[in-house]
């Protein structure tokens, strides 16, 4: 990968140092895609389409993929459009996530039809605590049981392993409530495996 | 959960935001402290139990309907473009055609009132008094209005 640019990055009104991936075949596909070619922003949203459907259903911590899928093609399609906006002071990729954080709010608004899914989690063999996180419906089944709040962050730093400043730009709140967040999301996640011990 | 009051900056240390000071006696604190060091390791476990965590693939349907979406979208913007120039087109060939119609009728605009000679005369308007005297001209105007009934204006 080439680097091409290191830029000021202005996230949440802090001026942070970032260096920025922009590779030559991403500046002119952005510029082709910016005039219209679905093509060219097929292949530039292609490498990262996989995470952003990864986050989507996360942050949804739904047990389906339908309502993901839509919230996926929805950002895609708003990146499509307001291509013009993309001023390249985020990576390419952090401003599509910010789009798809917009979408799943969007989403979580459209509340009227959901219907969360409160499974009963079976508690996996042993008690050993690292087997038991490591279960993926236990993965679902905590978010499921976090806030929407707490829930992105915390998708946003383990999936996207996103900075307390890149996290704080993405959803315009304070890097210290960020912080916050996590820490009780961590807190609320312990405390909820701590009750699905045997 | 917790009775130190350490405990909510494990995730910050976990994360490795808090600054190098607050690092490192955190790093000294989770050795003597039992209960941050067993909380410590339950965050990590669920930071890792997450970072490996995948869902799903999107299917081959959903990929097709993306694409397909895509392919639409660049249509529905085409002809957004190509509707724009065609209405500055035809606003331009509006213009052009008032302006050339407007430079038409200006040509053609006969004189508002029909002056009498004599306004004619005394505003110089008349080409026969440019060369003339003043007393001069005004006389001939004098005697050509009272010649023709005087006073009203000139039947030209």
């Amino acid at each position: 990968m080439e680097e091409t640019d290191v830029i000021a990055h202005l996230i949440g009104g802090v001026l942070t140092p970032r260096r920025v991936n922009l590779q030559e075949r991403d500046q002119e596909l952005i510029g082709r895609a910016g005039r219209g070619d679905a093509d060219a922003f097929a292949r530039l949203v292609e490498p990262h389409l996989a995470s952003l459907h990864r986050l989507a259903v996360a942050m949804l911590a739904r047990d389906r993929t339908a309502e993901a899928e839509d919230v996926v093609q929805e950002t895609l399609l708003a990146g499509f459009r307001g291509l013009g906006g993309f001023a390249g002071r985020a990576s390419f990729r952090t401003w599509l996530v910010a789009i798809l954080v917009q979408q799943v709010a969007l989403a979580r608004r459209k509340a009227v039809r959901w219907r969360f899914l409160r499974t009963e989690v079976e508690p996996a063999a042993g008690d050993d605590f690292v087997k038991r996180a490591d279960a993926r419906m236990d993965v679902m089944e905590m978010l499921t049981r976090l806030t929407p709040e707490h829930r992105e962050v915390l998708v946003l730093r383990e999936l996207e392993q996103m900075s307390y400043d890149e996290i704080a730009g993405v959803l315009k709140v304070p890097a210290g409530t960020v912080e916050s967040r996590l820490s009780r999301a961590r807190q609320e996640l312990r405390k909820r495996l701590s009750e699905m011990t045997p | 959960m917790s009775g130190c009051n350490m405990t909510p900056q494990l995730s910050a240390y976990l994360d490795g935001e808090l600054p190098a000071a607050e690092s490192a006696a955190m790093a000294a604190h989770l050795k003597s402290c039992g209960e941050c060091a067993a909380a410590y390791q339950e965050m990590n476990a669920i930071s890792a139990a997450m970072q490996a965590w995948q869902p799903e693939p999107m299917t081959d349907a959903a990929h097709r309907r993306l694409r397909s979406a895509l392919d639409n979208a660049a249509i529905r913007q085409l002809r957004r473009v190509t509707e724009a120039l065609s209405a500055v087109a035809a606003m331009l060939a509006l213009v052009a055609i008032l302006s050339s119609s407007s430079s038409e009728s200006n040509a053609s605009i006969p004189p508002i009132i029909n002056l009498p000679q004599w306004e004619k005369t005394a505003l110089r308007m008349d080409d026969s008094a440019q060369n003339k005297p003043v007393e001069i001209a005004t006389a001939e105007w004098v005697v050509s209005d009272l010649s023709t009934g005087g006073g009203g204006h000139a039947r030209e």
